[in-house]
């Protein structure tokens, strides 16, 4: 303990006198705890870095120590934290990192003043704005919109490549007034048939494709669209996916609703993602096509891919061939692991998968996030007889199930630890219990409650039986009972009566695996189960800021941080760690303050609050406050399975900063 | 937990020895038969058997169900029973 205080003085003084780097010098070679309060000084150094002079210095300093592990709550001896000094010394900065690692201005000090009091006291506005604002969304201070979305690109995913669109911003378009969402979809339409041919090309005939050679289409199909497709795959190598200039101008004479967009198509060729590294064959000469149909050379850095070409001829067979044997493996694995034997359709596959990306940004809070949209119904792309028919016997194959009896006792026990479920020894007496086990697992595929939670009653009695959803009646009435108070208008209701609010739900998308792609084709208590297990946060917003709830972890993403003391915040960083979106999923649009707080409470109250990241339940107003218990369970049961239609219809939103990639 | 049979409590009590099959909670005369033919004569070979198939109470009570056509309350009493004897003596 002795040591521990002589290291803090220390610290103490660096942070005072010396310079940064002494300070980050010191933290990196000691590992004493600094969550102390140093006797005489009364304070903790994270009080001290909270509020020295000058700015920057205390701005790297708090940040500094915070990432040691710093606690932002300390209380010294008058019950002051970091985050009460923050805000007397209207260090705003400070303050959202100090709250982003969890600290906590509702905390009292001695004297009885939070964060909030001491703010108004030391008339520090913009701290007091910042706390109104982020931390207590009661208050709808700025009513106008503070954000501002942006289309920023579209993105096309099979399983072999990826080709990404950007929009480009035409003056003329913006003075029409045209729904970007009916634009995209327009968009969507006119090029799934591209795409529809382009695939197959590439897959189907696998003689032809030499690489670098083009393919030429023409569509003149449509609106007189003049689109030429040059498609060339530019190396086979594993490491390597050419990135190369695809010109697609589509001549928007005339028709407004023809957008033009330039094309980077982008393969990228089966293997670890983690060794693919995209070069850029960029070549910016762009071309600009006139009304003329004629093709021209894209003047191309061909020596340099010239050496990697003999490597190329022969892999190309080598990988469209381990695709296909990719692909039958993927159907077997599924059909044994589901037991639902495959109702495969034949005649076509479903590979290709369109995305948006949206800029979301707020410029008052400096934010910009990036939703990526998943479309929910993907495109089917036809393939050539020849694949489907090998697919078809495999599947056949491997979804005519061995019978009981030939089941031996190691493949018994794979299959069962394959659904998860790990068996004792098998043996003559203990067999045939687990293959009646396997028969049972593979007709409901088991709810694997991996996380290890245990929901409220109502709950696991839905997630086990599955024929709750096809009688809903009870549940339509309790919802709209608890609607019909909500709108009577001379009720006094907490935060007014302006229908501004929404709740929300975060889902962790290494759970969903985007689900709404593979709702249509699972049964869909499956989805139920995935949908419940991948919730990790409830919470209530309000339009003019719909992303506000990720402000907190984004201040801390753009620092560097990888940990927080907030466990929804964590939850976030973890999740953008693992370079994916959260997703994110507004719900029960356009209600009244109280109505939100309400349905965020069923939620959390059906979700069991230790399953999830919120930290406290949430409060119930009107008709709802005086229910029982089981009721509001039920209520809230009903709002997540509404919850979950939305996300399949709508599909699945991911949202991250824009410097993930 | 709601109340336990007198018969579960006395064999929870002690160790089990060389106690007979009847002597778990669950199984009576009927059941007892039942097992002995099937050679379960000791209240320790379906203890045997209930730790192979690892605590397991769905696969348990599938046994039970099987080897001497118990019902869900019978298996589950001596699921329950063998489950606390265990937890008390193993």
């Amino acid at each position: 303990m002795g040591t521990t205080y002589k290291e803090c003085f220390k610290l103490y003084d660096l942070i005072q006198n010396g310079k940064f780097s002494s300070v980050k010098h010191f933290i990196s070679k000691n590992t004493t705890n600094i969550n102390v309060v140093l006797p005489c000084k009364g304070i903790g150094v994270l009080h001290l870095a909270v509020g020295i002079e000058p700015l920057e210095k205390s701005k790297e300093c708090t940040e500094l120590l915070l990432k040691k592990g710093g606690d932002p709550n300390l209380c010294n001896d008058d019950g002051v934290t970091p985050v009460h000094i923050a805000a007397i010394w209207g260090r705003v900065d400070n303050l959202k990192l100090l709250l982003g690692c969890g600290g906590d201005p509702y905390v009292r000090d001695l004297d009885g003043l939070t964060a909030f009091d001491y703010a108004a006291r030391e008339q520090q506005w913009n701290v007091f704005d910042y706390l109104q604002n982020v931390v207590d969304e009661s208050n709808d201070v700025g009513t106008g919109c503070g954000y501002t979305m942006d289309l920023e690109r579209i993105l096309v995913t099979t399983d072999n490549m990826v080709a990404e669109y950007e929009p480009i911003t035409d003056e003329q378009m913006q003075n029409k007034t045209y729904r970007k969402s009916d634009m995209i979809r327009q968009w969507f339409d006119d090029n799934s048939l591209v795409i529809n041919k382009l695939y197959p090309t590439i897959l189907g005939e696998t003689y032809l494709i030499d690489d670098f050679q083009s393919i030429t289409l023409d569509l003149t199909e449509s609106h007189d669209t003049n689109n030429t497709f040059r498609t060339c795959r530019s190396n086979g190598d594993v490491e390597i996916s050419g990135v190369k200039p695809l010109d697609c101008t589509v001549d928007k004479t005339g028709d407004p609703r023809k957008q033009r967009l330039s094309v980077f198509e982008n393969f990228s060729l089966p293997g670890s993602p983690n060794n693919i590294t995209h070069m850029n064959y960029n070549t910016k000469s762009s071309l600009k096509k006139s009304k003329t149909i004629e093709t021209k050379e894209i003047p191309r850095d061909d020596r340099e891919l010239d050496k990697a070409m003999a490597v190329v001829q022969n892999r190309t067979n080598e990988f469209l061939s381990s695709t296909n044997v990719d692909r039958v493996c993927n159907t077997r694995r599924s059909s044994n692991s589901s037991g639902v034997s495959s109702n495969y359709s034949g005649g076509s596959i479903t590979i290709a998968s369109f995305h948006e990306e949206y800029k979301y940004e707020d410029k008052e809070e400096d934010v910009v996030l990036v939703e990526k949209r998943l479309r929910v119904s993907p495109i089917v792309l036809p393939l050539e007889e020849t694949v489907e028919s090998i697919d078809q016997t495999a599947v056949s194959v491997a979804s005519s199930l061995p019978t009981t009896v030939q089941y031996d006792n190691n493949t018994l026990r794979a299959e069962l630890l394959k659904l998860g479920f790990s068996p004792g020894p098998i043996q003559d007496s203990t067999r045939t219990l687990y293959l009646k086990k396997l028969q049972a697992l593979k007709q409901t595929p088991v709810v694997v409650n991996s996380q290890g939670k245990t929901y409220s009653v109502e709950l696991e009695k839905s997630l086990r039986n599955v024929d709750w959803m096809l009688n809903l009646q009870q549940y339509v009435e309790l919802e709209s009972k608890a609607r019909a108070d909500f709108a009577n208008p001379n009720k006094k209701w907490r935060e007014g009566t302006a229908k501004t609010s929404f709740t929300y739900l975060l889902l962790d998308p290494r759970l969903t695996h985007n689900l709404p792609e593979r709702a249509s084709k699972q049964n869909q208590h499956v989805s139920w189960v995935t949908f419940v297990n991948s919730i990790f946060y409830v919470g209530k917003g309000k339009r003019s800021r719909p992303y506000s709830h990720l402000y907190q972890a984004l201040t801390l993403w753009k620092r560097d941080f990888k940990t927080s003391k907030d466990k929804k915040v964590q939850q976030i960083l973890d999740i953008w760690s693992d370079k994916v979106g959260v997703v994110c999923l507004h719900i029960f649009q356009n209600v009244i303050p109280a109505e939100a707080y309400t349905y965020e409470a069923a939620m959390i109250d059906v979700l069991g609050i230790n399953n999830i990241k919120n930290l406290k339940a949430g409060n119930y107003y009107g008709v709802a406050a005086s229910w029982p218990l089981k009721e509001r369970r039920l209520l809230g049961l009903y709002l997540l399975y509404k919850a979950m239609l939305i996300f399949l219809s709508e599909g699945e939103r991911q949202l991250r900063p824009d410097d993930i990639d | 937990m709601s109340s336990t049979s007198q018969k579960h409590r006395n064999f929870v009590a002690e160790p089990m020895g060389e106690k007979p099959v009847t002597e778990l909670a669950g199984v009576g005369e009927v059941l007892g038969k039942r097992l002995e033919t099937g050679g379960f004569d000791k209240a320790y070979v379906v203890l045997g058997q209930f730790l192979v198939l690892k605590k397991d109470k769905e696969l348990f009570q599938e046994w039970m169900k099987d080897a001497c056509s118990a019902n869900s309350k019978q298996s589950a009493d001596c699921y329950q029973c063998l489950k606390d004897w265990c937890d008390e003596f193993l």
